[in-house]
């Protein structure tokens, strides 16, 4: 009996450490593997929900459908000017901007090997409009007619110059409608309850990209192979696993091989990084912007001009640019720099610690205001923490308490949705590349309501944006987006901070790969 | 013994229907909801595709008929839908449960090993200068922050050396073996598939070593007192009178001796084991129930959030129960209280 | 093999000159037996000390953000700065005058609240100790990790609410330790002799019991002064405790994990709490060996 137990314990430490020592070095096997690169993989911190085109707004979904389904248009190489042709080979529209039409390019085929019509992009674009998803509001104003099978009419009710670059959405790709109707999928205008295509679309990709989903997680990693059938040259990595890292995993996995690309990382981690990566840089046309609430319900404080004076002087924004690392730009304008009527760095404002502090002090009594923020939320490797304390401190110099207020997102977003914020440090996506976006920042708009700026409560502001949204000729837009932002910043209720830089940071033997200003990561192109 | 039994599964059944209302009327306070995770800025600006966001996750009708269709559904073993994975939690759980347990089991494993057998050595050397430090070391375990221990952990082990990988289950990418029990290293086992079963245990190990420094304390300690007890008792000096030699005398009946406690006090720290998961599996990207808890309660997923709480409460009521049973068995007189 | 030497001497409770109490005896042993204790003592005075001398000896304003961001250590830092600019080492010293005075009051408030439970229940009995015990499973089978995150979520991340939501988490251990400490001199000779002669619970329990458990309580407490710096700090690295610019340990080790191979940022606060939870856990160790037997059975099946 006791001879036995020694015999078993001796037994089970031997094979222990021979497990150990054989785990241990299995680390060589892994490391030839990733040198073949067979399957290339790509840490992202997910924020996917759905791989329903018609449902996804998000931006990990959009890089995982813009691989996956074609949409009319798209763009490539990092531009963001020009939409260039995808599924339809060209486009041309009437002077008034309120009808686009769309040659659909022949020879297209889906991954089943079914050709593509202008039947499926009329289901597919009304489809999204009627789901009542995420990304419905693409279509709001707009009507889609297939008068032949190659020909589609894009209408809108107002003149709208930015259709063209909304039809780049991954949200509009172009999905089989055959086999979209068969599993539950309706276009039809009670679409929002009827549709029930999403289960099936999870799993099995309808589209016509360059890759089709081999398996779909929200939580671990998604999986796509290449398609065989894909009308346009076939991508250099045939199967590729996009799976969900923090960005410190990100580090980590990079570091030691076990991830090939990362597209989280930020300036500060980058610079820990060794040499056998490659880092390409470029600007995100992500605002990262504060605003103070003007509604004097919310705060007194925050709604009175002599505060907004204090603030707008007292910011050090080279202090809070100091922050977001190299490649960050300052923002002058809450139009990105890459875009239509960007605002330099004329007439922007400098700090004036005497102006700020003198401006508080008209204002009276203690100044105390809460600052709101998500605290576990972090874009292009750069975290809302940091910024917001920078911002506190700052202000503190010129008599003003700021009190920080992070929260889990969930929670934090229903506030600043609700309006109720004194003060929030947030960021903001352009929602297509096209400066008609950037409207949604004036008073009684998506933004200002948030910022609790009601319609009517700046009439020249609001009359120079009624008149740029139904501009058609470029120049004249540039003239009108650079009055916009002029006007905006002088009323300073919402203060764009900064643009972060966008890093891609990728193994040697991939080499580089650029980030996309605006699907984020073009998984097609990677390797070209 | 029967009737013993009985009272504590009645007491089960109430602390789960307890969980679901406390868990409901938690998510009824929260400010927000998954909807509001859910939608997009321009969607969340727009009233009609709100309505439709949260008639989609039943969130319009009022908080009683929610909590009555929940647990109708409960009954049925349907736990709702996650909003953030798109998919039954019932699978969910099934998915990620095994995760959590093969983690907690490896770190039970090491824990008994190490933690027993340094408290056996610790017990034979009472208070010398070994079991100052071994003392020492098994408050360590427990003292330490676990969250700071996996980053050390996994910079000196990961990054540095190279020896472990830091994060997941198996390599990126690669298909897990067929599922039999969810447990990757046995299910490989299973499979025949040596390389995987390898890899697996490979990513298992760096997690379940920092999940394991708690337990290792704990275990060393107790079975440092088991040990002593047992080794002061009376057979022990009979068998010592006897002639048997010390290694004998230890292996032979103090071991049987001190294994019994040590039983109740694994099955007891395995449950609070499950709580401590949510640091290391954020960590180590390890998709078990932690990270999955952590997730739901910050995007707010009703369903997710009260499934798992359900999940939680079970395994502690069994472990418990298991617990009750071990201690009736070995000390007639609690059945009685 | 010298078994004896230990902390299992029996010590049987002796009747004070009065008759009326029993006067718990305590066994402190000879200091050179305990270096594990006396260390645990100096750890925590160091603590103490740096607590309430901070603005004396941290060399920096530990929110200002007036250096050069993610310095090593060196002679002008001796912790390095971290993210924004800060000292370290001020921030660690600081630290100190949140992690100890808030885990002391998060342990006296379990305490006050689990140990009146625990006693009421486990003294009366029947209904009333059914239901709290009840609770009390509720409590236990509870993920705390959500109901934590719930709290924060409803009320803001702040130290308030993450005292509030640790002492929701904390309190059924001690209605347990307690209830079982009652249960075990409840049926006792002198508990008898006290209800017989007519004295009321409050009195039965104020003057008889309460001195009897206080031993084992104060051990329980010191062990869990260490659990609560504990959670303190992982609520605080989820984000769900102290809220920015305050230098809380938990919280920097968040930040430094971020950037980890600036490793000093993350380092030196979890030193730091791993420093106190150790002397805390060191010092209730040992207390806890020099416990009655009998009445630290149901001490030591706490997961302590």
């Amino acid at each position: 009996m006791k001879r036995s137990v020694k015999l078993v314990g001796a037994a089970a430490l031997i094979a222990a450490s021979a497990l150990i020592v054989s785990a241990c070095s299995a680390p060589a096997q892994n490391e030839s593997e990733s040198a073949a690169v067979e399957s290339l993989v790509i840490d992202k911190s997910f924020d996917l929900v759905t791989a329903d085109p018609a449902r996804m707004y998000e931006t990990t979904g959009g890089i995982v459908l813009h691989a996956v389904y074609d949409s009319l248009l798209t763009f490539a190489d990092g531009n963001a000017d020009k939409p260039l042709p995808s599924v339809a080979s060209e486009w041309s529209v009437n002077d008034d901007a309120t009808e686009y039409t769309f040659t659909i390019r022949d020879g297209i085929t889906f991954s089943d090997g079914t050709p593509l019509t202008s039947a499926d992009v009329v289901f597919s674009l009304n489809r999204v409009k009627n789901i009542q998803g995420n990304g419905s509001f693409l279509m709001a104003g707009l009507t889609v007619e297939a008068p032949d099978e190659s020909t589609v009419v894009v209408t809108s009710e107002e003149p709208n110059t930015a259709v063209p670059a909304i039809m780049t959405s991954p949200t509009l790709g172009i999905v089989n409608s055959a086999v979209v109707k068969k599993n539950g999928g309706t276009d039809a205008a009670d679409a929002a309850d009827a549709d029930t295509a999403e289960e099936f679309l999870n799993q099995t990709s309808a589209g016509s990209g360059p890759y089709t989903i081999e398996s779909f997680d929200t939580t671990t990693e998604t999986v796509l192979v290449a398609n065989p059938e894909y009308w346009g040259d076939a991508p250099v990595y045939d199967r590729v696993v996009l799976r969900n890292a923090t960005a410190e995993a990100q580090l980590m996995d990079v570091q030691s091989g076990t991830a090939h690309v990362a597209l989280d990382l930020g300036s500060d981690q980058i610079a820990g990084l060794g040499s056998d990566v490659v880092v390409s840089t470029s600007q995100s046309p992500t605002i990262f912007f504060v605003f103070l609430n003007a509604n004097p319900a919310v705060s007194e404080i925050t709604s009175s001009p002599d505060f907004r004076e204090a603030v707008k002087y007292g910011l050090d924004f080279d202090g809070i640019l100091e922050l977001a690392g190299e490649g960050a730009e300052r923002a002058y304008g809450i139009v990105p720099s890459s875009y239509l009527g960007a605002l330099g760095p004329d007439g922007a404002v400098e700090r004036d610690v005497d102006r700020a502090t003198e401006a508080a002090s008209r204002i009276g009594g203690d100044l105390t205001v809460d600052l709101e923020y998500a605290s576990d939320f972090s874009s292009n490797g750069l975290s809302m923490g940091p910024f917001a304390e920078r911002i506190a401190a700052q202000l503190a110099e010129v008599g003003i308490t700021v009190n920080l207020k992070p929260g889990p997102i969930a929670t934090t977003l229903e506030s600043y949705r609700a309006g109720s914020e004194q003060m929030g440090l947030w960021l903001w996506n352009p929602d297509y590349p096209d400066s008609a976006d950037y409207l949604a920042f004036g008073p009684g708009e998506v933004v200002g309501l948030r910022a609790g700026w009601e319609a009517g409560a700046a009439p020249e502001l609001e009359a120079v944006m009624a008149e740029v949204s139904t501009e058609t000729d470029a120049a004249a837009r540039e003239a009108l987006y650079k009055q916009f932002q002029k006007l905006h910043n002088e009323e300073g209720v919402i203060i764009p901070l900064f643009q972060p830089a966008a890093s891609v940071v990728a193994a040697s033997a991939v080499g580089e790969v650029k980030y996309d200003p605006v699907f984020s990561l073009d998984i097609a192109a990677i390797g070209r | 013994m029967a009737l013993f039994i009985a009272k504590r599964l009645g007491a089960a059944v109430l602390l789960v229907i307890g969980t679901i209302l406390v868990a409901f009327l938690l998510t009824a306070v929260l400010p927000g909801d998954a909807a509001t995770a859910r939608l997009g800025e321009r969607a969340a600006a727009d009233p009609e595709i709100v309505a439709a966001m949260r008639e989609q996750l039943g969130l319009d009708k009022p908080l009683y008929e929610q909590f009555f269709i929940y647990v109708s559904g409960v009954t049925r073993g349907d736990l709702g839908d996650s909003v953030q994975t798109a998919r039954p939690v019932m699978t969910d759980l099934q998915l990620f449960g095994p995760a959590s347990a093969e983690l907690a089991l490896a770190a039970t494993l090491i824990a008994v090993i190490i933690g027993g057998g340094l408290g056996i050595v610790a017990a034979l050397r009472a208070n010398g200068h070994l079991d100052n430090v071994l003392r020492a070391l098994s408050l360590g375990g427990v003292s330490i922050p676990i969250f700071w221990f996996a980053l050390i952990a996994t910079a000196i082990f990961s990054t540095r050396l190279g020896w472990f990988p830091s994060s997941g289950r198996l390599n990126a990418g690669v298909v897990p073996p067929p599922r039999v029990t969810g447990f990757y290293t046995i299910d490989s086992l299973i499979a025949g598939n040596f390389p995987l079963f390898l890899q697996a245990v490979q990513h298992l190990i760096l997690p379940a070593i920092v999940l394991s420094a708690a337990m290792v304390g704990l275990l060393m300690r107790f079975t440092r007192a088991s040990v002593l007890d047992v080794l002061g008792q009376e057979y022990i000096r009979a068998a010592e009178a006897k002639g048997l030699s010390g290694r004998r005398v230890v292996f032979g009946h103090v071991l049987r001796g001190a294994l019994v406690p040590v039983i109740t006090v694994v099955g007891t720290a395995f449950a609070s084991l499950l709580a401590g998961t949510v640091l290391v599996e954020q960590i180590f990207a390890w998709p078990g129930i932690g990270s999955y808890a952590y997730r739901a309660a910050s995007t707010l997923d009703l369903s997710a959030i009260v499934g798992v709480t359900i999940f939680v409460a079970l395994i502690y009521i069994f472990v418990n129960l298991v617990t009750d049973i071990l201690y009736g068995v070995i000390d007639p007189r609690i059945r009685r209280a | 093999m010298t078994v004896t030497e230990n902390s299992f001497e029996t010590l049987d409770p002796v009747a004070s000159a009065d008759g009326r109490r029993w006067v718990p005896r305590w066994r402190l042993p000879a200091a050179w037996r305990r270096p594990l204790a006396i260390a645990g003592v100096v750890i925590v005075a160091f603590w103490v000390i740096v607590m309430i001398f901070a603005p004396l000896l941290a060399p920096y304003d530990p929110l200002a953000q007036d250096s050069a961001r993610f310095l090593p250590p060196s002679p002008e830092h001796w912790f390095g700065t971290d993210g924004v600019g800060r000292d370290v080492l001020s921030r660690v010293i600081y630290g100190s005058r949140i992690s100890i005075p808030i885990a002391v009051m998060l342990v006296l408030l379990s305490l006050v609240i689990g140990a009146t439970i625990g006693a009421l229940s486990g003294y009366f009995g029947g209904g009333v100790d059914a239901v709290a015990m009840r609770v009390v499973d509720l409590f236990f089978a509870f993920p705390a990790i959500i109901l934590a995150m719930a709290v924060s979520a409803a009320l803001g991340p702040s130290l308030v609410n993450a005292v509030l939501a640790i002492v929701v988490v904390s309190w059924p251990a001690y209605a347990r330790v307690t209830r079982s400490l009652v249960i075990g001199l409840r049926d006792s000779n002198f508990i008898a002799a006290s209800r017989l002669i007519g004295a009321s619970p409050a009195r039965t329990l104020g003057r008889d019991i309460a001195p009897n458990i206080l031993g084992p309580i104060v051990v329980i407490s010191t062990l869990e002064l260490g659990n609560a710096i504990l959670l303190l700090a992982g609520l605080s690295y989820l984000g769900l405790g102290a809220v920015p610019p305050t230098p809380e340990w938990g919280a920097m080790v968040s930040e430094g994990s971020r950037v980890f191979y600036n490793y000093w940022v993350a380092l030196f606060p979890g030193l730091a709490i791993l420093s106190i939870v150790l002397a805390f856990n060191f010092i209730g160790d040992s207390l806890r060996d020099a416990l009655d037997p009998r009445t630290s059975r149901a001490v030591q099946s706490m997961e302590l």
